[in-house]
């Protein structure tokens, strides 16, 4: 799958090397010499070496320095910063001048019922996220694949991405003309044309998860098509001429062909999904929930918001913040692993 | 029989499409009419085509009750800002870690990626800004996203792509690594730059968690902050905000929509060839 895409675009067979581990070529002459003579004498001699290379590349080091500091700042600052969850934050004193109280927030949070309600409801909408919005882009891209007409294709094509460069809070407004009880399209249509209930999706409990699902399909399903249409490009053609000739009609030929060349693209995609379990979409939630529908539309990640930033708790909502980012290490992890397994080059 | 078949199919098909755009783009053009009428005009049919007589009193009323200016003003600062900035140390660090000699680098690398795989998560985070006193400035919003290690990869994969002859020669001819990037990298590498910019730009014009959380002054918001608290209070329901907005009309608060969407609208149809492109060389590193 990925050499096609590769020779879609023409990037460079170097690309997919940038992983860590990737065998350091030997730079230009001198700088690699370097190198082997510090690597034979002692290890002062190697340092030294070293240091000489760093200041014969100090330009190189300047430019990636901006990156690395940010890196520094806004990652890993924030990352010891996780400690606050072991402390009693004093904001007045800062992180440093707290005193510590070991696992008193964690029982905070294991014995809370709200948590168990928004973790419940981050893994159902999750999920039915899955259920729901995985398969569907598949399904859209065998389908664009089989319509002929290139032009009407691309003006398809145009339509349905667009969604993806909308922000939530767009969208947001966007339901609000189409789901309204009072004029949104749909409920005009549907008590005024077809004589039915009204349909709440935005602010009933009940259907709010639905509501997610929908809008999140809406949103994320053209886009998502684009690379199991890319890998759909790179099947022989021949082997539909093949099963034509064999009398295979349409639908057979998506299901012994179309889908089995997918399945590569299918199967890591899927697996990463999975390794990302926990992150529903803060900023979807966010911006189309409200009170009524938090029993059933509350996520980790918008109780951690409301519970830290509005509510002032910041040991208990880091706490909170803090097992979610253990969790979701430990399933990219595993899902990094399954990747691997299946004898693709693994992400990390 | 087959004949037949085929038929059926491409009827379902072009239906399918057809329903599936038509849902896709009609939400966007039902707000962009509707900020053009009057309200008793928008809910005299449920499908709207074209206004009968357009008028901008939406839009008077979007400003009468809210000002419009200031964080349109704001976000087009940190639109373009946050984009030269992004772009540029982006690109510096995506160079530097290109190269194959560079002392050090699967170092540097392990040192970028463990960010992706854990978080210190929000809290943490705001903490950090908090006591930096970037809080409710706008240079958070351009310092704060700056870096996109997927984007950084992308581009360090390009950059490593390009043949080592062009930096050996201009070495030779004494030229240092600023000027390389500059006079001799930048040029040939348009295609991923002006992705990467595309890309970049609609990040910071819809960014909403960035403000949300360290820049929500009313004076200091950006549109997409406006237009939640809009929506937020029109919907009569809480306003996580606390605002204290007066409640924006139903058509002016289409007109704040069709604000927001609008520029994004209108460079978009010329873009997504590029966006496309992006995709598929970020799909190369899910």
């Amino acid at each position: 799958m990925r050499g096609s895409i590769t020779s879609d675009v023409k990037t460079p067979t170097t690309a997919s090397r940038w992983t860590p581990t990737a065998p350091r070529a030997a730079g230009p002459g001198k700088d690699s010499m370097m190198v082997h003579a510090g690597a034979m004498s002692g290890r002062l001699n190697k340092t030294r070496a070293i240091l000489t290379q760093i200041s014969k590349q100090r330009l190189l080091f300047i430019m990636v320095l901006p990156v690395l500091v940010y890196y520094l700042i806004f990652n890993y600052v924030p990352m010891y910063g996780v400690v606050i969850a072991f402390k009693q934050l004093r904001i007045t004193q800062g992180i440093l001048a707290s005193p510590w109280v070991g696992f008193v927030h964690f029982v905070d949070v294991f014995t809370d019922a709200r948590f168990y309600r928004v973790l419940g409801n981050t893994l159902v909408i999750s999920l039915y996220q899955l259920a729901i919005v995985f398969p569907a882009p598949i399904i859209v891209a065998i389908l664009l694949n089989e319509m002929k007409g290139l032009k009407i294709r691309r003006v398809t094509q145009t339509i349905i991405y667009l969604p993806r460069f909308l922000s939530w809070t767009i969208i947001a407004g966007l339901t609000i003309n189409v789901f309204s009880l009072d004029y949104g399209i749909v409920n005009r249509v549907l008590v005024e044309q077809l004589g039915m209930q009204p349909l709440n999706l935005m602010t009933d409990p009940r259907n709010f998860r639905h509501f997610l699902v929908l809008t999140l399909l809406w949103r994320a399903t053209g886009w998502s098509s684009i690379i199991y249409f890319a890998a759909l490009s790179s099947i022989n053609p021949e082997l539909y001429d093949a099963a034509h000739v064999d009398g295979a009609g349409r639908w057979r030929s998506i299901w012994h062909i179309t889908l089995p060349g997918i399945l590569p693209t299918i199967s890591i995609l899927l697996i990463l999904r999975i390794g990302n379990m926990l992150d529903v979409g803060f900023e979807q939630v966010f911006n189309l929930y409200n009170p009524a529908v938090l029993r059933t539309g509350d996520i980790l990640d918008t109780f951690v918001f409301r519970i830290g930033i509005q509510e002032g708790r910041y040991s208990y909502a880091t706490a909170v913040g803090l097992f979610r980012s253990v969790v979701a290490l430990v399933l990219i992890l595993g899902a990094n692993k399954a990747v691997k397994s299946m004898g693709q080059e693994g992400f990390f | 029989m087959i004949a037949k078949q085929e038929i059926g199919f491409k009827v379902f098909n072009y239906t399918f499409f057809g329903l599936f755009a038509f849902v896709t783009f009609y939400p966007v053009w039902d707000v962009i009419m509707g900020s053009l009428m009057t309200f008793s005009e928008y809910t005299r049919s449920p499908i709207k085509i074209f206004p009968t007589s357009p008028t901008l009193s939406a839009y008077r009323l979007l400003l009468s009750t809210q000002d419009v200016i200031t964080p349109f003003v704001n976000s087009v600062i940190v639109t373009v800002g946050g984009m030269a900035f992004s772009l540029s140390i982006m690109t510096m660090g995506a160079y530097a870690l290109s190269k194959r000699y560079l002392v050090a680098r699967p170092a540097l690398m392990i040192y970028i990626l463990i960010t992706m795989l854990f978080s210190g998560g929000l809290i943490p985070l705001y903490i950090v800004v908090r006591s930096m006193g970037l809080l409710n400035t706008l240079a958070v919003l351009i310092l704060r996203p700056a870096v996109n290690t997927f984007y950084l990869i992308i581009m360090r994969t390009y950059f490593a792509g390009l043949p080592d002859s062009l930096e050996e020669s201009a070495k030779m001819e004494g030229a240092n690594d600023f000027q390389i990037l500059l006079r001799l990298v930048v040029p040939v590498s348009m295609p991923i730059l002006a992705t990467i910019i595309l890309f970049t730009a609609v990040d910071r014009w819809n960014d909403f968690i960035n403000p949300l959380l360290f820049n929500n002054r009313v004076e200091k918001r950006t549109l997409q902050l406006l237009l939640y608290q809009i929506i937020a209070a029109g919907r009569m329901e809480f306003s996580e905000m606390r605002s204290e907005l007066q409640v924006t009309p139903a058509t002016g608060r289409m007109a704040a929509v069709t604000i927001s969407t609008l520029p994004i609208l209108c460079v978009y149809p010329f873009l997504q060839k590029h966006f496309v492109k992006g995709v598929m060389i970020g799909s190369i590193k899910g």
